[in-house]
């Protein structure tokens, strides 16, 4: 059974007079472990499909399931405790907690969660240590370096366990190599750990990594390829 | 009116049937004279109080009257001159002479149930009133009984007065009601004396009609019609004497 | 520690120097409402004592018709018995004897009708301080003279406002007259020795004091008086309660002699109900000092807080994304809120106690010109008012800042709340 199956998905916006369909219909299905891109060009509706399954939008029609669960029957509160519990978000840049620190972001959702402090911070440790940030742990974003601070975000997402890591551009602002790092080490999580990312990009070096990449025009899917 | 601090002759005595309007004059005039000198003695009962005032008196002509207080020692020598429709009243103790203003002329004169008012109120039964005659005596026996009601330009705060005279002529009883029929106060003479070779009533007794208990008697002890009265008597500088 | 609470502790400093002014401006409102409570303290203390000293006593003893009618004959007979009964009683500290009678007061040349109040001097000194009412100087230099020797001696101390209008001076002599208890003319000449400037119109403009014994001479009164005033051995109210519990048995016999009438047992606020009114407006003008002064510390926290949420609505977002609630959100805002608030009354608070200490000891000067104090309503207030402390000074200013910022904080957090991630985390 997949992890997320969208049906029908459609995503209409209005711009003043015109409306924007962003999602036109979108069926798609997404297997446990998969490490797949989408990618499109810029308005291509590839960052709208993340937020939908992400539960940070709602669709206009359509569903999505995550694990068995219709975002669509949630309350907004509901949504919330879904991402909390279940999803695991990295952003395009500067999407850490800057009064933080990196130990406290990477807990931060086991924090929400309620998780016990002496629990969430040997876990915290654990996946800094995991994405390479061991001995880095007290720093705040501030004194962190970008592809560092995308290294904890990346901590952040993988700390709770999630069914999926949502991650939008999460290279958009490194440079090349910093970017080619933290690739290597979110696939190396996909490949050891089994964690299942879903990307918005259009990164070469992402698409590259990708087992899967799912290419959308005008909000349809164009081209669905796994590797 | 009839506040009796003098009295004097009715003078028309043996005129076998006297008109109603010489009854009424006399009862005017038992108050006034040609001249008068006197010592009187007024009992007050009163709810608060019960006392005796002892005082002399001296009157000229209708309207001129003084009244010094002999006792009790505490009121001695407080003088009240009354001239026409006025009142002033001498405190020795404080060497003052006091003018009875306006509003404190319906008070009590000296604590009595007479007022200041009735000292200088010169209203006349016989020229303020119209009267009918309810009863009249039979020789020597009975009484008069003569129902007055005030006329309409009198200055007068009655709304009927009741005069009861003996076949004397000499006045009895005299109930005074208001504008409701209701009774205010009685006023009753009895005692009737000799002074020299007048003969009046020497007791005089003022009864509110709501004060069932209180009274003021008046007593004529001494009365003189003889001795002249000088003018000057009633002067503000007499008055301190 | 919740890390939420971390976050807002920390979010506070990243911009300290904003935070700290509007601390700052919260801790002076603080402390100018804590100063303000202490004044009104001390004022609305010294005001009670007095009235009750000067003006009403805690509890008078009269004739039933006498609050209503004061008429001359709603007396007290064995006044002296009382007196001394009254001596007796543990809840009381002292009480005084007072005839009253209406007379016209004059010279020869011009006169009023007056209030006369007959007092026993050297008991009122011990109790009530009527003398006091006698100023120490009057404007232009006016001696104001002295109150009443102990002993009954033809004096009269009248009001300043009377004496100006008879155009008599110390010294004069004035004439009473009145009509006795026995209908007679009472009469008397006293001469002025003193001046009073109290503040009571009624007083100042129409009355006088004479000793109680001449005022019953005047009146032909006898031993009778026509109020018995006692002063509660502390204005406690359970020590004015038991006052009035053991008062009816401390009446002698025969107190009162009319049959139709009792003896009056009243106590300050039935006698003054105005005055004990205007003891509980105290409440109202100082919790109108608060809404005032937090209102505008409020003002300065939306502000504030508006900023600090606007600056912040990308990271907002991203928490919100995390799967933050929006209540929690609300939290997040409100506590940056309280722990700024606890912050200013922190500050407050040593701010505000500085003041209180310095209006305790060294106070507010309220001389009129010669060191003189200030009479307003028939009582003398001393020359300088010092501030009060209470409890009340401390806890309704900290809970003032803290719940003003708290409810200041609601908008934004409110506002924040309402943020749409994807909109939020786009946003900048």
């Amino acid at each position: 059974m997949p992890i997320v199956t969208v049906r029908g998905l459609s995503r209409t916006y209005t711009r003043g007079e015109h409306k924007v369909h962003a999602l036109r219909e979108v069926d798609l299905d997404i297997e446990a472990g998969e490490f797949t891109a989408l990618m499109g060009p810029s308005g291509s509706g590839k960052t709208t499909l993340l937020n939908l399954i992400g539960g940070l939008d709602a669709p206009t029609a359509g569903s999505v399931v995550v694990e068995g669960t219709d975002l669509a029957q949630l309350s907004a509160g509901a949504r919330s405790d879904l991402r909390r519990e279940r999803l695991g978000f990295v952003f395009q840049a500067y999407n850490l907690i800057p009064v933080l620190s990196a130990a406290e972001n990477a807990e931060f959702v086991l924090a929400l969660r309620g998780v016990p402090a002496a629990e969430r911070r040997e876990r915290a440790h654990a996946v800094l240590a995991q994405v390479g940030l061991k001995g880095l742990e007290d720093r705040r974003p501030g004194q962190l370096s970008g592809g560092q601070q995308q290294r904890v975000a990346v901590a952040r997402a993988l700390a709770g366990n999630p069914a999926v890591i949502l991650a939008d551009e999460p290279t958009a602002n490194l440079d090349s190599t910093t970017g080619h790092d933290l690739i290597e080490l979110m696939r190396e999580l996909n490949t050891r750990d089994g964690a299942t990312f879903i990307f918005a990009t259009h990164d070469p070096k992402v698409l590259d990594a990708a087992r899967r990449v799912i290419r959308l025009v005008d909000g349809e899917i164009d081209e669905d390829n796994r590797k | 009116m009839i506040v009796p601090f003098l009295v004097l002759a009715l003078g028309m005595a043996s005129e076998p049937e006297p008109t109603v309007e010489e009854l009424l004059r006399g009862t005017d005039d038992l108050t006034r004279g040609s001249q008068s000198t006197g010592r009187a003695e007024m009992h007050v009962k009163t709810r608060r109080y019960e006392r005796t005032v002892v005082m002399d008196m001296w009157s000229k002509g209708t309207d001129r009257t003084l009244v010094r207080i002999v006792s009790p020692a505490r009121d001695a020598g407080i003088t009240t001159l009354k001239v026409e429709d006025n009142l002033w009243n001498y405190l020795p103790r404080t060497d003052r002479t006091v003018r009875v203003p306006a509003g404190m002329m319906s008070g009590s004169w000296m604590g009595s149930h007479v007022t200041n008012d009735d000292l200088v109120n010169d209203s006349r039964l016989s020229e303020d009133y119209t009267y009918t005659v309810k009863e009249r005596p039979e020789g020597d026996d009975g009484r008069w009984v003569i129902e007055l009601s005030p006329t309409e330009s009198a200055a007068v705060v009655w709304g009927k007065v009741v005069a009861t005279l003996g076949a004397d002529r000499l006045p009895r009883e005299i109930r005074y009601y208001d504008g409701r029929d209701a009774l205010v106060r009685t006023m009753t003479w009895s005692d009737v004396k000799d002074f020299g070779d007048r003969r009046i009533p020497s007791r005089f007794r003022v009864q509110p009609a709501d004060q069932p208990e209180e009274f003021t008697e008046f007593r004529y002890l001494k009365l003189d019609f003889e001795t002249p009265v000088p003018d000057r008597t009633f002067s503000l500088q007499s008055l301190k004497r | 520690m919740p890390i939420l609470l971390i976050m807002a502790w920390r979010n506070l400093w990243r911009h300290g120097r904003r935070s700290l002014l509007t601390a700052l401006a919260m801790a002076l409102g603080m402390a100018m409402s804590m100063s303000i409570i202490s004044m009104y303290d001390g004022m609305f203390g010294i005001m009670r004592t007095l009235m009750i000293d000067q003006l009403l006593g805690h509890v008078q003893i009269t004739h039933s018709a006498f609050p209503t009618r004061r008429g001359l004959y709603d007396t007290l007979h064995h006044a002296d018995e009382l007196l001394s009964r009254l001596d007796a009683l543990p809840q009381s500290r002292g009480a005084v004897a007072r005839v009253h009678g209406q007379a016209l007061l004059g010279t020869e040349h011009r006169s009023a009708g007056v209030r006369l109040v007959g007092v026993e001097p050297s008991r009122e000194l011990a109790v009530t301080k009527v003398q006091d009412t006698v100023p120490s100087s009057l404007p232009g230099g006016v001696d104001p003279g002295r109150f009443l020797a102990d002993e009954p001696a033809r004096e009269i101390v009248i009001g300043y406002d009377l004496a100006r209008d008879l155009r008599v001076a110390l010294g004069d002599e004035l004439v009473a007259i009145t009509q006795d208890a026995y209908g007679g003319i009472g009469n008397e000449v006293y001469t002025i020795v003193g001046l009073t400037r109290s503040g009571d119109e009624a007083m100042d403009r129409a009355g006088a004091w004479l000793h109680f014994s001449d005022l019953q001479a005047l009146l032909a009164l006898d031993d009778q008086v026509h109020e018995v005033r006692i002063l509660a051995a502390s204005d406690a109210q359970d020590v004015v309660g038991g006052l009035l519990d053991a008062l009816p048995g401390a009446l002698p016999d025969g107190l009162i002699q009319d049959d139709d009438a009792t003896a009056a047992i009243s106590p300050w606020w039935d006698i003054d109900p105005m005055a004990a009114q205007m003891m509980e407006m105290r409440g109202i003008a100082q919790f109108m000092v608060l809404v005032v002064v937090f209102g505008l510390v409020a003002l300065g926290v939306i502000n504030t807080m508006l900023m600090s949420v606007l600056e912040r609505t990308r990271e907002l977002g991203v928490i919100k994304a995390l799967g933050l609630r929006p209540r929690g959100i609300v939290w997040l805002v409100l506590y940056e809120a309280l722990l700024l608030s606890l912050l200013a009354a922190g500050i407050g608070t040593l701010l505000g106690a500085g003041l209180i200490a310095y209006l305790m000891t060294i106070g507010i000067p309220m001389d009129v010109g010669e060191g003189e104090g200030i009479g307003f309503g028939g009582i003398v207030f001393p020359s300088r008012l010092y501030g009060g402390i209470s409890v009340e000074a401390f806890v309704e200013p900290i809970l003032g800042v803290v719940l003003s910022a708290l409810l200041a904080a609601l908008l934004p957090a409110l506002r924040a709340a309402r943020l749409h991630p994807v909109d939020a985390i786009r946003a900048e």
